[in-house]
């Protein structure tokens, strides 16, 4: 597949402006300070897909002007005058050609998933005792069909390390622990916003802490979520993971209700058209918004490390004099703000810092067009290898700029992940759907609405029966793992025939006897807990807005 | 269904062991144990079971992979001998053969596996200078893997590994013991590694101390 097929280059305006600190705190951006307009090169990046929605990951450079209290230094880019507005015109063309052609190779990636292939019941593996002789005579009798090798090979491995993994607490002194799990839903006017945090095996395993952390807030119909992911390797990145996410939002929330909801040039700007000056200036007045959540998350982990460097307990804990780097952790930050026009659009403008997945689905879109990823993981050549909040490159202006994406358009699902969720989906382009049927499935999100009246009832009889495992704090709750995955192998459906037909997915959770959306949030978290893939121990983290 | 989800991020593990003359007898024959407490000692660790993935590189007067990247449950120990020159140049290259075809980068599509642990154990000195010069210096500017290597006995050139890596330990003697210990420490480092995978590249790989009697060569 091609590296991020969907975007193009394009010229756009940006407005110079300064964000003046002023202590710690950065202040308000003025957007009325915006007194020259210049053109740079490559500073807004403009992205049409085949269904009108626009995704704009946006320079929000500025040259900004930065106080020696904080430590982000200056990168002024370079400044063009332009006036290509007419090259803008035909380069969203051209790119609107260029993704349909690469819709139709994405769907060819789709078909490889098709194949049906047929593997023992979990039931009937569960019989195999945690025995490596066993495990080893299945595994021979597994290659005498290659195609279910793979699979069988991965659920008995984690069968067999079932047994092994062990459930420690927290030690009782251990220095601001965090809760064992973080659950919310929250009823906003932008829509329902559901969340969940839980331990990863392995720090149940160690008896260590969970290092994620989310907080989600609003202001009128305007929605504020921030995720973050405190470094495994790191013993206090709990700290930073929370404190930024609370700084992120916190901030956001302030930000606009003093600058951004009450000036009608920004809240119009951003309905009109998407090729407009206006609309790129409340674009670019938005991102920086976003940036400067960022940076008052940054500035909100080094208090919280200073706050600590001094502490005995801290130190004790550590082993040694603390560094701010014991406290890394990515960010990942959305804003959806409905436009309230008649097309029922949102503008949602996200950064992401790390790895972890946002992404944006729209039930109402056609199968190929459904799903719009928000942000790069961002990591290196091998697995893990990501980027922190705290890593002084990352908060260059540029490189939050560069990962900062907005997008306006009729998604009315957004989903924002750690990487203990998004790895276990991967890649996004392709295991997001399956990530919503399984939230389908589960009763966590409704299935999809579409005309079609077919009945839920003659899938009940064709749909596999599901491998549910109880949930570990409550025996009779039962959580079906990977049943998407399971229907698709046992019934030769692919991914793009179930979203075409929801009633699949009713028909699935009334197979699992969760209809209801009550308790969304709850079923949500014991999903999280309970769902096992083979390597997949860390924290997982999961917030859905339904927008 | 291979391929689409069921891909795993994989701890890639190549244990590169001197098979050269000088190993003959009880040194091999430890080496064998050693490899085997190895795999049984990460059995009983859920981490590496469901990540780490081992590979035997031997070099004597060739080189060649015993045993291509295999997870522990499937882990079946080669048949070690002892004969021959130090063909470790030819080792390195074999090695960065293995890497290439073996390990999976991480793109768009693919779920990468994880950065290669590399484990060295020799009681010499290469043969091949030349070569081992030119692959040690590869590996060391491609930064494909984290390697620790281990000089057995006093007659292990510490100065050859060093231009392979930084971390180069030393053990005094080739005693069945101290191998024992050695691969102790293999498994202790494969499970903390196997526990810090999110550790940032270019960082310090964090390591347990070295075993009694081993020595970490600055």
């Amino acid at each position: 597949m091609e590296d991020r097929p969907d975007l193009v280059k394009n010229s756009a305006e940006v407005c110079e402006k300064e964000i003046i600190p002023e202590d710690i705190n950065i202040s308000p951006v003025d957007q009325d300070a915006c007194d020259t307009v210049v053109l740079t090169r490559n500073d807004a990046d403009l992205i049409k897909d085949n269904d009108g929605n626009e995704v704009v990951p946006v320079d929000a450079t500025m040259n900004a002007e930065l106080s020696s209290n904080d430590d982000i230094s200056e990168n002024p880019e370079p400044v063009e005058s332009s006036d290509e507005n007419t090259e803008v015109a035909e380069d969203a063309q051209n790119e609107e050609n260029y993704l349909n052609e690469n819709n139709g190779e994405s769907e060819k990636v789709e078909t490889t998933a098709e194949q049906p292939c047929e593997i023992p019941s979990a039931a009937e593996e569960s019989e195999n005792s945690a025995d490596t002789e066993e495990f080893v005579e299945s595994e021979k009798n597994a290659e005498q069909n290659p195609e279910d090798s793979e699979e069988s090979k991965t659920e008995s491995v984690t069968e067999y390390t079932a047994s092994l993994w062990k459930y420690t607490a927290v030690a009782d002194d251990v220095p601001d622990p965090s809760p064992e799990y973080y659950t919310r839903s929250d009823i906003y006017d932008g829509g329902k916003v559901i969340g969940a945090r839980v331990r990863g095996k392995k720090h149940k395993h160690e008896g260590t802490c969970c290092d994620d952390w989310f907080e989600t807030a609003s202001l009128g119909d305007i929605t504020f979520i921030a995720v973050a992911d405190g470094a495994g390797s790191k013993k206090l990145s709990r700290i930073g993971s929370q404190e930024s996410c609370r700084a992120a939002v916190g901030f956001l929330k302030d930000h606009f209700e003093k600058n951004i909801v009450n000036d009608t040039k920004i809240m119009s700007g951003i309905a009109l058209d998407m090729n407009s000056h206006d609309f790129m200036s409340a674009c670019k007045i938005l991102a920086e918004a976003v940036r400067g959540a960022v940076n008052e998350a940054y500035l909100a982990v080094r208090s919280a490390f200073y706050c600590r460097a001094s502490n005995e307990k801290f130190i004790g804990y550590m082993g040694r004099s603390l560094d701010i780097r014991d406290f890394s952790a990515t960010l990942l930050i959305s804003v959806v703000i409905p436009l309230g026009n008649e097309k029922n659009e949102k503008l949602v403008v996200s950064c992401q810092i790390g790895d972890g997945m946002i992404a944006l689905i729209d039930t109402s879109a056609e199968f190929s067009a459904s799903v719009k990823r928000m942000g790069d993981s961002d990591s290196g050549e091998f697995s893990g290898e990501t980027e922190f909040l705290t890593t002084e490159k990352m908060r260059a202006p540029e490189s939050i700029a560069l990962k900062t994406r907005i997008s306006r358009g009729n998604s009315d699902i957004l989903m924002m992940m750690t990487d203990g969720v998004s790895d276990d989906y991967f890649p996004v382009e392709i295991q997001m759907h399956r990530l919503y049927f399984d939230l389908a499935a589960n009763g966590i999100l409704p299935p999809r609405k579409v005309s079609n009246e077919n009945s839920a009832d003659e899938w009940q009889d064709k749909l596999p029966e599901p491998s549910v495992y109880p949930w570990v704090n409550d025996k009779s709750v039962m959580v079906a793992a990977n049943y998407t995955n399971k229907i698709c192998r046992e019934t030769g459906l692919t991914f793009e025939n179930i979203w075409n037909a929801p009633e699949i997915l009713e028909a699935a959770a009334a197979k699992l006897g969760v209809f209801s959306e009550e308790n969304a949030a709850e079923r949500l978290k014991v999903w999280l807990d309970n769902y096992v893939e083979r390597g997949s121990f860390d924290d997982r983290t999961l917030v859905i807005a339904i927008i | 269904m291979i391929g689409m989800d069921e891909f795993v991020r994989r701890l890639p593990v190549y244990l590169l062991l001197d098979c050269s003359g000088s190993m003959m007898g009880e040194r091999i024959e430890a080496v064998k144990q050693g490899i085997r407490s190895l795999i049984t000692e990460l059995k009983g660790d859920p981490q590496a079971l469901e990540t780490a993935y081992i590979s035997v590189i031997t070099f004597s007067s060739t080189a060649k992979q015993e045993a291509g990247l295999t997870e522990l449950m499937l882990f079946k120990e080669p048949e070690l001998k002892a004969s021959g020159a130090t063909m470790f140049g030819r080792a390195l290259d074999v090695l960065m053969d293995c890497i290439n075809t073996e390990v999976r980068k991480s793109t768009e599509t693919q779920k990468g596996d994880w950065r290669p642990l590399v484990f060295v154990l020799t009681d010499g000195a290469p043969s091949d200078v030349n070569d081992f010069k030119r692959a040690a210096e590869q590996l060391k500017t491609m930064k494909i893997a984290n390697i620790i290597a281990c000089a057995a006995g006093a007659d292990a050139d510490t100065t050859y590994l060093k231009m392979m890596t930084e971390n180069v330990l030393m053990m005094n003697s080739l005693s069945a013991g101290d191998l024992a210990q050695f691969f102790a420490w293999v498994s202790g480092s494969i499970k903390m590694t196997s526990k810090s995978l999110d550790t940032k590249p270019g960082e310090a790989l964090e390591l347990p101390p070295p075993p009694q009697g081993f020595q970490i060569v600055p």
